[in-house]
């Protein structure tokens, strides 16, 4: 069977019944090599045992703007090819691109209060995620107001697209502007400027991390087909209605 | 005496995950469960869609 064969809604719904429990399997062992490698971690010789709330929040940074970047990708597919699919994994990957924010912008929050003093500092880095996080409630709540899921999927589409530019802002924010935050330290032309002790831990929970993302992606957009599938049924059963 | 400098922060933060993660996962499982259950009704109801229509009829 092609990949192209996938884009069928009822294929696509096979492959993910049988794609989830295998990432779920894939996700608990991952994370449990991760936590694994947390415990052997050493502590941050500036930031002691704190260091460890990193490998959490940075993962879950990660994915709140790889989240978007998704639903950026397939509001093109929405927009440019109409793919019933392509706005289906939109609205899937919202909420969970927000669960995500939601723990980057809290770990975050608990990681600053020790170090910084603060929980909060409306300087650029923090500020563009928490309107990176603003952008997932107001794409959630526009897929809810339309009724019409192909309707909204163009309005979403639009919405998601327009909310791309907060990307780079985000990634660069630590470049342009004075923050409190410190700079990239992973994700560098010149390479990680983290220890190798520290670094292996952390990538493997962004692995973990990534694949519970994938697995969670799939598992909603498992349940918006289905959803559809009962809009059609509603839609059915009121025209075969006596008198319709 | 406490084991681990900020240790409450440490693991305020590791709650918070596990938290926001549990709270994605039941309502996936729960919406999951509760559309599975709503389908199962509208085919008691013989209510089908045209595409399992004609898979059926298909020789």
């Amino acid at each position: 069977m092609a990949l192209i064969d996938y884009a069928n809604p009822s294929k696509f719904l096979a492959l993910t019944d049988r794609l989830i429990p295998w990432l779920t399997g894939g996700t608990v062992l991952a994370l449990a090599l991760g936590i694994n490698q947390i415990f052997g971690a050493p502590e941050d010789y500036q930031q002691g045992a704190t260091v460890r709330i990193m490998f959490i929040h940075v993962p879950a940074a990660w994915l709140s703007m790889f989240g978007w970047a998704v639903m950026s990708v397939a509001a093109l597919g929405t927009l440019v090819w109409r793919h019933p699919l392509a706005d289906v994994a939109a609205k899937a990957a919202a909420p969970v691109g927000a669960a995500f924010t939601l723990i980057c912008l809290v770990t975050g929050a608990l990681w600053g209060r020790p170090m910084w003093g603060t929980y909060w500092v409306w300087d650029a880095r923090l500020t563009s995620v928490l309107i990176l996080f603003l952008m997932y409630l107001g794409v959630i709540a526009l897929w809810r107001t339309i009724e019409e899921p192909t309707r909204a999927a163009r309005a979403a589409a639009i919405l998601t697209l327009v909310g791309a530019l907060n990307l780079p802002i985000i990634k660069f924010s630590v470049d342009w502007w004075n923050t409190l935050h410190q700079p990239a330290s992973v994700l560098r032309l010149d390479g990680p400027s983290i220890h190798p002790d520290l670094l292996v831990p952390l990538l493997v929970m962004a692995a973990a991390s990534g694949l519970a993302f994938v697995t969670l992606h799939l598992a909603v957009m498992r349940n918006e087909i289905l959803r559809r599938r009962i809009r059609t049924m509603h839609l059915l059963q009121a025209q075969r209605a006596p008198g319709s | 005496m406490r084991l681990v400098a900020h240790g409450e922060f440490i693991m305020a933060a590791y709650g918070a995950a596990v938290l926001i993660l549990a709270a994605l996962i039941v309502w996936i499982v729960y919406d999951y469960r509760a559309l599975r259950r709503t389908l199962r009704a509208f085919e008691d109801e013989g209510v089908t869609r045209r595409s399992e229509q004609a898979v059926k009829s298909s020789p």
